[in-house]
């Protein structure tokens, strides 16, 4: 291919375009599936081979899900390409757990000649209005002349203030097109778009001077923090500032867990002491969430008694849920820095004496027994402590969706940010195996290890073959119980045990993985998980571990649905 | 904060953007709201579209609504105000 001499026009067909604009964008590598609406951006690709990788998924969610992965971990935007009609339709689980998520990926999706548009084509779909509820941004181009200015408007929508995910459209006849290319200019401003709204200093002013003279203050750290890139200004207002700090799930790794002030999870499936003191703090300062019904139990009865200060980057979050009576409209990375000049440094000994007090009911009465039990069947608990162990925080946690995933997101310890991927606000079965590949050409030089269940192993299982044919060094850990687990323990604690439709049978993993070529073992054996685990960490290349668990455990402590914070409960006899 | 459903109409300058009318009617279909009118024409300004809707809300459920359309990437700007009850209608005429 020759080289293009970007000052210089250039006669470029829309396809190559599109290639040029990911090129000048940073992007090295796509996630993607052909198919006849998007063969020419395809071939145009071919020409493209040791400057765009591109990483052929089985099925277009899994692209989307991928991208993600490399996003979360990267910090940038993900790319896909998948074609027309059912390669459209079949992002849209992705696009909308990258939109719940706030997952920067831009997904180009071939489409049917224009002047077809609307005839019911061979794989042609309204895809604008399909995608639109869950892309942050979405357009059709019927023309190639449009497209270098539309692909800088995506990166750059995709990638600033609350990021998300965009969709470009491409007709046939676009991709085909040849027109004048004038090189590519990014995006940085549109005037309809205000991502980045200025800091109000009234508003610092009174937060801080709430949080200076609050007795019991307790920080909730969002994934806002990681999104704004905001992690070192978060760590000096949490360490001048003194106070405890909790995370969600999406929150999590924006501080090290191990960090003295932290104390844990908030949430349906959080800790104890962050759950019930959320309702005696008396200044609450959340920072980049969003009150989710899963972080705030019951709405009527969460921080009734506190003063709450949000900090969030969009408008639209402020009062949604939770009253603030102190919002900070802005990206934290600005609004972090200005509140920890204005705030004195406290300590709040007593106040973290209360959490620790927490800690130590919620591990006499659960975790002691979830982490170190001495019989009966392998425990989630168990494996993810021995992991931790091994792993020394220093690894890329992917998790799907349900039991495992609170076990994982409850005993996992994380050192370094962006180092927790998983689906949080969409909660999509079938999101780890995919976003494991994607995190793994994120080069963060960490270990990345995919923890799913048996359920959701099976939902995206057909990656194995993106893994067979890439190599990504993905480690697998499946923690199979036998049981759609989540809803059987919903069944179990709220429908009195009629166990509906729950009941799963499982290929057997280690078989599947070996059909594609890739290592793997089962054990559901105590004396045997360590050198287990410690075999699939050391093999070079993908490995994927079975582990059996025990078939009916629960996990706690638990808010039930419709209950206060107040009312989490430590065990099933409630 | 009034809790009482009362009329409220909702301006909306955008960008003229093919796709954005599905994604605002998107916003109220989704929260159940339905529409008493739904106006889309040209503004006053070119290349500029207005949107006039009005509902039947409560005024905090009209101040998110608001704050919704605001946030779509291709809305300039958006505006709330209480319908005037017929009666004042009649006294300003």
């Amino acid at each position: 291919m020759e080289n293009l001499n970007l000052s210089i026009e250039t006669e470029l067909s829309g396809s190559r375009i599109i290639l040029e604009a990911f090129l000048q964008e940073g992007i090295k590598t796509v996630f993607g599936y052909p198919g006849g609406a998007i063969i020419p951006i395809y071939d145009a690709l071919y020409d493209y081979q040791g400057k765009l990788e591109h990483i052929l998924v089985r099925h277009e969610q899994a692209a989307v899900h991928a991208a993600q992965g490399l996003a979360r971990v990267s910090g940038e935007v993900g790319v896909v390409l998948a074609t027309s009609g059912p390669g459209a339709t079949n992002l849209v689980t992705g696009l909308a757990d990258a939109l719940l998520d706030n997952t920067p990926v831009v997904c180009i999706t071939g489409q049917v000649f224009e002047h077809l548009l609307g005839t019911d084509a061979f794989q042609e779909i309204d895809v604008m209005n399909i995608t639109s509820p869950v892309t942050k941004w979405n357009y059709q181009v019927t023309d190639a002349h449009e497209l270098p200015e539309v692909l800088a408007k995506a990166f750059y929508i995709a990638k600033s203030g609350r990021p998300g995910p965009v969709l470009i459209d491409v007709t046939k006849n676009a991709q085909l097109q040849n027109v004048i290319y004038k090189g590519y200019s990014p995006c940085y401003s549109l005037r309809s778009y205000k991502p980045d709204p200025d800091p109000c200093l009234e508003n610092i002013e009174k937060a801080a001077s709430l949080i200076n003279d609050a007795k019991k203050p307790f920080i909730i750290a969002g994934q806002g923090i990681l999104l704004g890139k905001a992690e070192k200004e978060f760590l000096e207002f949490a360490e001048k500032s003194g106070i405890p700090v909790a995370w969600t799930v999406l929150g999590m790794s924006a501080i090290s867990t191990d960090h003295p002030q932290a104390v844990g999870m908030v949430g349906m499936h959080g800790n104890y002491g962050p759950n019930i003191l959320s309702n005696e703090c008396d200044v609450l300062i959340a920072v980049g969430m969003r009150f989710d019904d899963r972080v705030t139990g019951r709405l009527d009865q969460y921080v009734k008694q506190a003063k709450v200060i949000h900090l969030d980057i969009d408008k639209a979050e402020i009062n949604k849920n939770v009253k603030a009576d102190v919002p900070v409209l802005g990206n934290c990375k600005e609004t972090l820095p200005l509140l920890t000049e204005r705030i004195i440094n406290r300590a709040h000994p007593e106040w973290h004496q209360r959490f620790k007090d927490c800690f130590e009911t919620e591990k006499d009465n659960l975790i002691n027994d979830e982490l170190y039990p001495e019989e009966g069947e392998l425990t989630m608990g168990e494996i993810i402590r021995c992991l931790n162990e091994m792993t020394a925080g220093e690894a890329v946690i992917v998790t799907d969706v349900g039991q495992h995933q609170m076990a994982a997101c409850r005993y996992s310890r994380f050192k370094h940010s962006r180092t927790n991927v998983t689906s949080g606000g969409l909660g999509t079965m079938g999101f780890c195996l995919p976003a494991a590949v994607g995190a793994s050409y994120a080069l963060s030089n960490r270990p990345v290890i995919a923890i799913m269940g048996d359920g959701g192993a099976q939902m995206n299982i057909q990656e194995l073959g993106t893994i067979m044919q890439f190599r990504p060094d993905v480690k697998i850990l499946i923690l199979n119980n036998c049981y759609l687990g989540m809803v059987r323990q919903w069944q179990e604690l709220f429908h009195q045990e009629r166990y509906s439709s729950v009941d799963i049978q499982s290929p057997d993993f280690v078989q599947v993985a070996k059909g594609y070529g890739i290592a793997g073992r089962r054990t559901s054996k105590r004396e045997e998980l360590e050198e287990a685990l410690r075999e699939m960490l050391d093999y070079n290349g993908a490995f994927l571990l079975e582990v059996m668990t025990g078939k009916e455990h629960n996990v706690f402590p638990m808010i039930p649905q419709g209950k206060s914070v107040s009312e989490i409960v430590l065990n099933n006899k409630f | 904060m009034k809790t009482e459903h009362k009329e409220y109409t909702i301006t909306a300058y955008t960008e003229d953007y093919l796709g954005l009318i599905s994604r605002i009617n998107a916003i109220f279909s989704r929260r159940r709201i339905s529409m008493v009118t739904f106006n889309v024409g040209p503004s006053e300004i070119e290349r500029v579209k207005k949107f006039v809707i009005v509902i039947k809300e409560t005024e905090e459920s009209v101040q998110k609504i608001t704050r919704q359309v605001e946030k779509q990437v291709d809305v300039l700007e958006v505006h709330y105000h209480r319908n005037p009850h017929l009666s004042v209608i009649e006294y300003a005429s």
